[in-house]
C-alpha cells in the first residue's frame, strides 16, 4: 500500500489500480467491497498529494475544471451501475481495463524511449 | 481481528449515512461552484477556457486568500472556481475529521481514533506544506 502511495504520488494515478489489485489478490477482498473501499481512500490520499502540487504551483485551472466535472458525472454513474452488476462481470471489467492502461503505458514508454 | 463494522456501537447514529452525506454534499458543492465559474467566464469574455494559474502557496493561505477576497473584493469567475476546487480538497479532510470525533465520542473505540487521528494529524500537516 506504501508502494501504491508512491506511484500515485508520482504518476497521479489516484493509487486505485493498484490497490484494487492489492485488495483482490493479496486480501482476498470482494470485488465490489474492493472497489468501493478504494473509492472512500482515494479522495484522502488524494489529498495529501494535491497539497503539494498546489505548493508547488501545478495545479492548472483550466485543466482541472473539466477533468472533476467528467469524472464527477462518471462517478455517479458508475457507482449506481456497480451495485446492480455481479461480482464477476465487475471483476472482468476491472482487469480488461487494467490491461488496457497498462499496454498503454508500456506502448508510450517504449515509443518515448 | 476487530473489523470496522465491530468498532461502530449498536445506536441509532448511523454513521455510514453520515459520511455518505459529507462526501456527497461536498462533491455537489464544488460542481456547483465549478460550474457557476464556468458559465460566468463563458458569458463574460465568450470563452470556456480558464487562462490563469493558481498561486505558489499553501492549502490554508490559499483557502484564506480566497476567503479575503471574497469579502473584500466579492465575487468573479475565477473566484468560484477557486472556491470549488478548495471545497473538493477539504471534502475527505472533514470526512477524516468527522471519522476522528466518532470513533472518540461516540463509538469511544480507541484504536480506531488513533489510527484517525494519525491520518488526520498527516492531513493536516499537509495543508500547511509550502
Amino acid at each position: 500500500m506504501f508502494l501504491a502511495g508512491v506511484v500515485a504520488g508520482l504518476l497521479g494515478i489516484g493509487a486505485g489500480a493498484l490497490k484494487v489489485l492489492i485488495h483482490d489478490l493479496v486480501m482476498g477482498l470482494p470485488p465490489k467491497v474492493s472497489t468501493t473501499t478504494s473509492n472512500l481512500i482515494i479522495g484522502v490520499t488524494a489529498l495529501s498529494g494535491t497539497s503539494v502540487y498546489l505548493a508547488n504551483g501545478l495545479i492548472d485551472p483550466g485543466l482541472a475544471v473539466p477533468v472533476i466535472l467528467g469524472v464527477v458525472g462518471g462517478a455517479f454513474l458508475g457507482t449506481r451501475v456497480l451495485v446492480r452488476l455481479p461480482d464477476r462481470a465487475v471483476r472482468m471489467f476491472f482487469f480488461c481495463l487494467l490491461l488496457l492502461l497498462g499496454t498503454e503505458i508500456l506502448i508510450r514508454g517504449l515509443r518515448g524511449a | 481481528m476487530e473489523s470496522p463494522a465491530a468498532a461502530r456501537p449498536r445506536t441509532s447514529f448511523d454513521m455510514d449515512t453520515l459520511v455518505g452525506t459529507v462526501l456527497s454534499t461536498g462533491v455537489i458543492a464544488s460542481v456547483a461552484l465549478l460550474s457557476i465559474g464556468i458559465v460566468w467566464q463563458w458569458i463574460a469574455i465568450g470563452k470556456l477556457g480558464l487562462d490563469y494559474t493558481l498561486p505558489r502557496i499553501n492549502v490554508v493561505r490559499f483557502i484564506s486568500g480566497e476567503v479575503l477576497g471574497m469579502l473584500h473584493e466579492g465575487f468573479g469567475p475565477t473566484r468560484f472556481v477557486n472556491l470549488g476546487i478548495i471545497v473538493l480538497m477539504l471534502t475527505p479532510y472533514l470526512r477524516v475529521l468527522l471519522s476522528m470525533f466518532y470513533f472518540i465520542l461516540v463509538a469511544r473505540n480507541y484504536k480506531y481514533a488513533t489510527i484517525t487521528a494519525f491520518v488526520c494529524t498527516v492531513l493536516t500537516f499537509t495543508l500547511f506544506l509550502r
